[in-house]
């Protein structure tokens, strides 16, 4: 999770940008009367009436994982990070992206078809036979996604008020106002559809700033040949950025903890894509099990090219931004590397180009904000409202759904306002306890039959507890990713007690 | 002698040297853009040879 602060970018946005931004926005709006005839039913408004393609589906899912985050964050990281970061960043994202299609998706829609659940929650209740469980995964889904989306926000929110030089307020209803009305008005067929559209523009925008970045350097090869023979600001020689325990934060050099520092941080967010209920729940709006079949060709595809274009060019945004910067902007940069791509293809692109490159950011977090909307408003009222309160008139449940649907994606943009030390520092690691909560009774238990309720349960509290506890307390003394250790031990209470059950 | 010729010929086009730089790199780091290769590739195979074994079942 990327936090960013704003700044200015060098030119700033010329009018045609601003008008790429807003066309964007209105495209998304445009397009969610796709759905609006699909919305009338709580089928047809959470899963599309189980109709969606391939294409759809796979775009959709790769447009919904990669938020803001990772044009701003992936994108610029190797310029603190060395290129082992890129490496391994994008190497991870095609083991998690071929394992969430080869391993979990055939399965979990087996799965979810033949038990007729309608939320992952459910899922997990109909699994392990318990309420208990059921309602713990679906406070958790709630409280870390809402969370979550906060950052999301932030993220697109920061990108609109630094090109079009307005407040963050108004960015941020710049932002929110576009996926509210899209979302009441066309549910997931819209969000998919949507999908599609800002999931090319992503692929796009990854291929534009891979040329001209690449281009101004003479290629992949001239550059790191360049980058070697660099000395960035005036004491870390280029060839630090060449070595898998050479550049990164300047605490983990002294510690020597770069490496795994690297490969902690890697492995939790690539890994992550097997046990997302933002991802799985898409499954369930699948045709078929033949669109699974071909979106297992294509969505490992899709998620691969955008990591491979887009992870390592930071470090090579030294060789062209670094002596137009002073010192003093250059050592923040290094803080806050998601400045880099936007400073960078500011620089070396033409007017249009740039605006449709810069507005990628905006385009990923819409995308990523819509299914995560999507997906809380299923927990909310399928596992909340719905086991307590009976509603027996399907438009009735039609006007709450999308009613929760507005009130969710408004409550991260007060949450994003709200300037609290503990909610940053919690949202930061929102999205990889979400991993490791889930890991295990999702992903694990779609396969082991000896998984029990009791492993289930503990192995959420275990997730959540240590993956917030270890980000607020012992990230920055031992450079271990939370999802690491929030991994390891949600999953020893998952096998320990289900095998423990076993033998009583 | 094909395969000569193309050696010779990525030599004089400054091939050679270019490789180099390659080697440069850590293999900690090269290894992880082979594996992203490898994996996809891989996984794309697996999926091909899935989808065949579960229409002819």
């Amino acid at each position: 999770m990327i936090i960013v602060v704003q700044q200015p970018v060098p030119g700033g946005a010329t009018s045609i940008d601003t008008i790429i931004i807003f066309a964007v926005l209105g495209a998304t709006v445009a397009i969610g009367f796709v759905g609006h005839r699909a919305s009338s039913t709580i089928a047809g408004y959470m899963f599309a009436n189980r109709s969606l393609g391939p294409w759809l589906l796979s775009f959709s899912i790769m447009a919904t994982y990669f938020s803001a985050a990772s044009f701003l964050g992936g994108g610029g990281a190797t310029y603190l990070y060395n290129l082992g970061f890129g490496a391994w960043l994008t190497a991870w994202h095609v083991i998690g992206v071929v394992a969430l299609w080869l391993i979990v998706a055939g399965r979990l829609f087996d799965y979810i078809s033949k038990a007729r659940v309608m939320s992952i929650p459910e899922l997990i209740e109909y699994r392990y036979g318990s309420f208990a469980a059921r309602l713990i995964a679906s406070s958790i889904i709630v409280a870390l996604f809402t969370l979550y989306l906060s950052s999301v926000y932030k993220g697109g929110a920061v990108v609109i008020a630094s090109q079009l030089r307005v407040d963050l307020q108004i960015a941020l209803l710049l932002l929110a106002v576009p996926v509210v009305l899209y979302l009441v008005v066309g549910g997931m067929r819209a969000a998919t559809v949507n999908n599609l559209f800002l999931g090319s523009m992503m692929l796009t925008a990854a291929v534009l700033a891979f040329y001209y970045i690449m281009s101004y350097v003479g290629g992949p090869l001239n550059g790191l040949k360049m980058l070697a023979n660099t000395t960035v600001l005036g004491r870390y020689p280029g060839t630090l950025w060449l070595r898998m325990d050479g550049m990164g934060p300047p605490p983990a050099m002294e510690k020597n903890a770069v490496p795994l520092l690297i490969m902690s941080i890697a492995f939790s967010i690539g890994m992550a894509q097997v046990a997302l209920p933002n991802l799985l729940i898409q499954f369930y709006a699948a045709r078929d099990y033949r669109a699974i079949e071909r979106g297992r060709l294509i969505g490992p595809i899709l998620v691969a090219l955008y990591a491979i274009l887009m992870f390592s060019l930071g470090a090579f945004c030294h060789l062209i931004i670094d002596d137009k910067l002073q010192l003093q902007e250059l050592a923040q940069l290094m803080k806050d590397t998601d400045w880099v791509i936007p400073k960078t293809i500011s620089l070396i692109v033409q007017p249009a180009v740039k605006g449709f490159i810069l507005a990628t950011p905006v385009a990923a977090s819409i995308s990523t904000i819509a299914l995560t909307v999507l997906t809380l408003t299923n927990t909310v009222t399928r596992d909340f409202i719905q086991p307590f309160i009976e509603i027996r008139r399907e438009s009735t449940l039609v006007v709450i759904v999308k009613l929760v649907s507005a009130i969710f994606a408004l409550i991260p943009v007060m949450l994003t306002l709200i300037e609290n030390r503990l909610i940053v520092e919690i949202v930061g690691a929102a999205f990889g306890t979400v991993f490791a909560c889930f890991v295990g009774p999702i992903t694990i238990g779609l396969y082991w039959r000896r998984a029990s309720r009791e492993g289930a349960i503990a192995s959420m509290i275990v997730g959540v507890v240590v993956g917030i506890a270890w980000y607020l307390y012992l990230y920055r003394t031992t450079w271990i990713y939370p999802t690491i250790p929030a991994t390891i031990l949600s999953l020893l209470a998952f096998t320990v007690l289900s095998i423990a059950k076993k033998r009583r | 002698m094909v395969v000569g010729r193309f050696i010779r010929g990525c030599h004089y086009s400054g091939f050679k040297q270019r490789v180099s730089y390659i080697v440069e790199l850590d293999p900690a780091i090269s290894l992880g853009y082979v594996l992203s290769i490898l994996v996809l590739f891989l996984g794309i195979a697996v999926s091909v040879y899935m989808n065949s074994r579960r229409r002819g079942g």
